[in-house]
């Protein structure tokens, strides 16, 4: 299995309060990695380190063995990274074809193409993603007016819009009826596995994470507790200790 | 080398850097508090300005009608602001940044024309009370009277404002308010009187460093786009939102001015501008600010 | 919608404008002129402003360095009115790009802090630098471009028809722009910078670009002023040009591309008429700019948005239309 990101010594520090001592874990390459933790651990914390909107104040993120630890996001974006947000992030007052023809558009040479008209580019690319998610019907309709599940899909789509190598998705399930988890859960492992996409997300969802996830890191405040394989860290009794006390997840049949 | 203009020009930089300190103040709190530039400022150290120059008129020369005037001028300028925030300024919360910032520069717009109405285009001329027009030696510095009185004002406004903010309640709702409006609200404190109580403050320090100005500078309409400018330039040095920044901020500018000024009378201006330009490149949220720009 | 408004207005504006250049007296094609070079001047503002979100308070530097650069080389070598405009747009665009690399880095509100600081730094060396700039005094008897008497035109007909086509000009290429993959990506910073970001997209670097483009474009806009006007003086340079821009901008209205040039007709013609009655302009425009900013911030073109709606759904009804549908096609997005 090989290691596309490498994270070592990993730690913030915001003027006294550690969010992160010292996480080092490797994500492997093609496989699904979950985080997850109690509230406050520090997973929006590494999720922003790994992504660039953040810069640690010790430690290293390596990219297939390349430093990317300061690099800036759009820089990242651009080595091929996809990212979505917790709040949904995608362009409101624009259409969904807007919305992915504009996710295209992005990198590379078309960002200085000042003439020609945006709507050439792109067109079919932008019906084959859409239909790809199932928001074909809703192309024309502005993204701000869909239904909560169906913006996590449009900006799942955009995210996925520049075949990224890896693809960080924070909470992806929140805010999500069971039918629509359902729906979201198999359209994301349907895309990554068939892409080749590495995925590395967070989620308080604890059963679809024991569902779907290869390797699970543990976080708990700022520290790693443990990393590996899903049935290992199911066993791992620290895991348990620290989820003990939890009521979201204290009757989970995943952990017994 | 001749040192001797060395305590000269601290005493003239240090006068500078406290009066804006009080005015640069109101600028801070008010953003830090509710996220609102407020371009108007310049206006109202305009209006403290304006006022006391005819207050003073009205209640002589003496020492007493002076200080009376002053408390009077800055007073009115913290109704005003009060009456604006109340009225005008608290539609704008929660509207997009763009339409804040075009709002309160409409209102300098306005302010200004209010003040050509009232006290004409010409210079106003304001004395300085007999009581405050002495001077005496310090270390070989000539220190006026009224010097010195700025600098008292400026360090009592920075105890003021210290005691205010960090060992009263009133205090620590202010700054509770400027770090969480949202859950403010949930708790049920209320925050529309800290709003507007901030703004009156920041209107009235506005106000108070116009009037404590006023026998210094040339009091005319126009004096509020110099003014804002400086604030500008320093509170990007020292960090809008923070006070120590605008304090430290304030210094900077006051003592860069004073002395480039008596090397290079036409560069001061350009020298603090080259100092923001430095600030903005090593350390874009300001000396002492949040990382907020 | 958005493109029904929009030709509204041309098909209000451009037959005005035609009418002017065709038939126009003296007094006319000076008021004409000066209209088509402030719709530049605050066109290119709303490029900023209107469509990339970005505020800036500084825009009269441009403007005037516009305006100091074509005066300036007209007078000092004697050179004509294109080469002078060229140099007024290169050196407004030089320093769009010197100052904009420094403000387009930051939040909002610091952008027009630094914004409009910058603007009155370059107001301040006018003002001083009499060698070069003239002063406060400023400069006088900029030479009128001539034109011979081609087609039995007067200068000030030619001067005319040169600003009108001009601004044509512009506003096509801003339309275009606007359009653009560029312009997606500008607009889309607008609306969400985050996201533009982790799409891989430098933010300041597509800013800047607007930022260099509306200040060459309000160059432009000044180097025809100082022509118009045949003097150059520092309060072209005082950030208060910028401040009518911006009122020309949000009372045409800043989320159409003839907005602004609607804007600008309207307030110079107010102007004219209202400066008879009171000296105190600079109030009216501050009470109208915080009134619209209050209780109608898309401006005049918004306010014939609203009409044109409020007509479509009383004849969609007696059409027998539902009104479900047709709240579904007025949200489409444009």
């Amino acid at each position: 299995m090989s290691m596309l990101i490498e994270i070592e010594g990993l730690s913030k520090t915001f003027s006294g309060f550690k969010a992160l001592s010292d996480v080092g874990f490797a994500i492997p390459e093609g496989k699904i990695t979950a985080v997850i933790g109690p509230n406050g651990a520090g997973k929006s914390t590494l999720f922003n380190l790994i992504t660039g909107k953040l810069v640690p104040t010790s430690g290293a993120i390596r990219l297939r063995g390349r430093d990317i630890t300061t690099l800036p996001p759009e820089a990242r974006v651009r080595s091929g990274f996809g990212r979505t947000f917790q709040r949904t992030s995608v362009f409101g007052e624009m259409s969904v074809r807007e919305n992915l023809r504009t996710a295209m558009l992005c990198q590379g040479r078309h960002v200085w193409s000042f003439w020609r008209v945006a709507t050439a580019f792109f067109e079919s690319d932008v019906q084959a993603l859409a239909s790809r998610f199932e928001l074909s019907d809703a192309l024309d309709l502005q993204a701000k007016t869909m239904s909560h599940g169906d913006q996590k899909q449009l900006e799942l789509a955009m995210a996925v819009a520049q075949t990224p190598k890896v693809l960080l998705l924070d909470e992806p399930l929140a805010g999500m009826s069971p039918v629509e988890t359902r729906t979201a859960v198999a359209a994301i492992v349907d895309e990554v596995r068939q892409r080749g996409i590495t995925l590395l997300f967070t989620e308080h969802d604890i059963d679809v994470v024991f569902e779907i996830a290869d390797v699970i890191v543990v976080l708990d405040k700022g520290r790693l507790i443990a990393s590996g394989p899903a049935a290992q860290i199911r066993a791992d009794a620290r895991v348990q200790a620290v989820y003990l006390g939890q009521s979201d997840t204290l009757e989970s049949p995943a952990l017994q | 080398m001749d040192l001797s203009f060395v305590p000269a020009q601290l005493v003239s930089g240090l006068t500078t850097a406290m009066t804006l300190f009080v005015t640069a103040s109101g600028l801070s709190l008010i953003f830090g508090v509710m996220g609102i530039l407020n371009f108007a400022h310049g206006s109202l150290f305009m209006l403290g300005a304006f006022l006391l120059a005819s207050l003073a008129r009205l209640l002589g020369a003496s020492g007493i009608g002076f200080v009376a005037a002053l408390f009077i001028a800055s007073v009115a300028v913290g109704v005003i602001g009060a009456a604006l925030e109340r009225w005008l300024i608290s539609r704008l919360y929660g509207k997009e940044e763009l339409f804040q910032l075009l709002f309160t520069y409409s209102l300098v717009l306005v302010l200004a024309d209010c003040v050509r109405m009232v006290w004409g285009v010409n210079q106003q001329s304001v004395m300085r009370p007999a009581m405050l027009s002495g001077s005496f030696e310090l270390a070989g510095a000539t220190l006026s009277h009224y010097n010195l009185l700025l600098i008292g004002v400026g360090f009592a406004i920075v105890l003021g404002l210290w005691f205010l903010l960090h060992r009263t309640r009133i205090g620590e709702l202010i700054r509770a308010a400027s770090q969480d409006r949202e859950m403010l609200l949930m708790l049920g404190k209320n925050v529309r009187w800290i709003q507007t109580g901030v703004f009156a403050l920041g209107a009235f320090l506005a106000g108070l460093s116009g009037a404590l100005m006023a026998p210094l500078v040339s009091v005319v309409p126009g004096m509020d786009s110099e003014i804002i400018i400086v604030l500008f330039i320093i509170v990007v040095i020292g960090g809008l939102g923070s006070l120590a920044g605008t304090l430290v901020g304030s210094l900077v500018y006051g003592v860069a001015y004073s002395f480039t000024v008596y090397f290079f009378p036409q560069l001061a201006l350009f020298v603090v501008a080259a100092l923001m330009v430095i600030t903005l490149t090593l350390r874009p949220q300001g000396l002492l600010g949040r990382r907020i720009g | 919608m958005k493109s029904q408004i929009e030709a509204a207005l041309a098909l209000i504006l451009f037959p005005l404008a035609l009418g002017i250049g065709i038939f126009g007296s003296r007094l006319w094609l000076n008021f004409g002129a000066e209209v088509a070079i402030w719709a530049l001047f605050a066109v290119s503002l709303n490029l900023l402003v209107g469509f990339g979100g970005m505020v800036s308070f500084g825009h009269a530097a441009y403007f005037g360095l516009g305006a100091y650069g074509a005066g300036l080389a007209a007078m000092r070598w004697g050179i004509g009115l294109v080469p002078a405009t060229l140099i007024g747009m290169g050196l407004a665009a030089l320093f769009a790009l010197l100052f904009g690399m420094l403000c387009v880095r930051r939040s909002k509100v610091y952008f027009a802090m630094l914004t409009l600081a910058f603007s009155q730094l370059v107001w301040a060396v006018a003002f001083r630098w009499n060698d070069l700039s003239g002063g406060d005094q400023g400069i006088n008897g900029l030479p009128m471009p001539q034109f011979g008497n081609l087609l039995g035109w007067t200068n000030q007909r030619w001067f005319y028809w040169i600003c009108f086509v001009l601004l044509c000009a512009v506003l096509y290429l801003l339309y275009r722009l606007a359009r653009s993959p560029f312009g997606t990506l500008l607009n889309a910073a607008k609306l969400n910078p985050e996201r533009v970001q982790f799409l891989g997209t430098s933010v300041p670097r597509v800013q800047l670009v607007a930022f260099v483009i509306a200040g060459a474009l309000a160059g432009l806009a000044g180097s025809l002023f100082a022509f118009h006007t045949r003097g150059l003086f520092p309060d072209y340079l005082f950030w208060t040009k910028g401040a009518e821009a911006l009122n020309m901008v949000v009372l045409g209205g800043m989320n159409q591309l003839l907005g602004p040039v609607l804007g600008a007709a309207t307030l110079l013609f107010i102007n004219q008429e209202a400066t008879a009655f009171t000296e105190y302009w600079s109030a009216v425009t501050g009470v109208m700019l915080g009134a619209l900013i209050l209780f109608a911030p898309g401006g005049l073109a918004g306010g014939l948005q609203r009409l044109l709606e409020a007509v479509t759904r009383k004849r969609a009804r007696k059409a027998g239309q539902s009104v479900p549908d047709l709240e579904a096609d007025l949200r489409r997005p444009q």
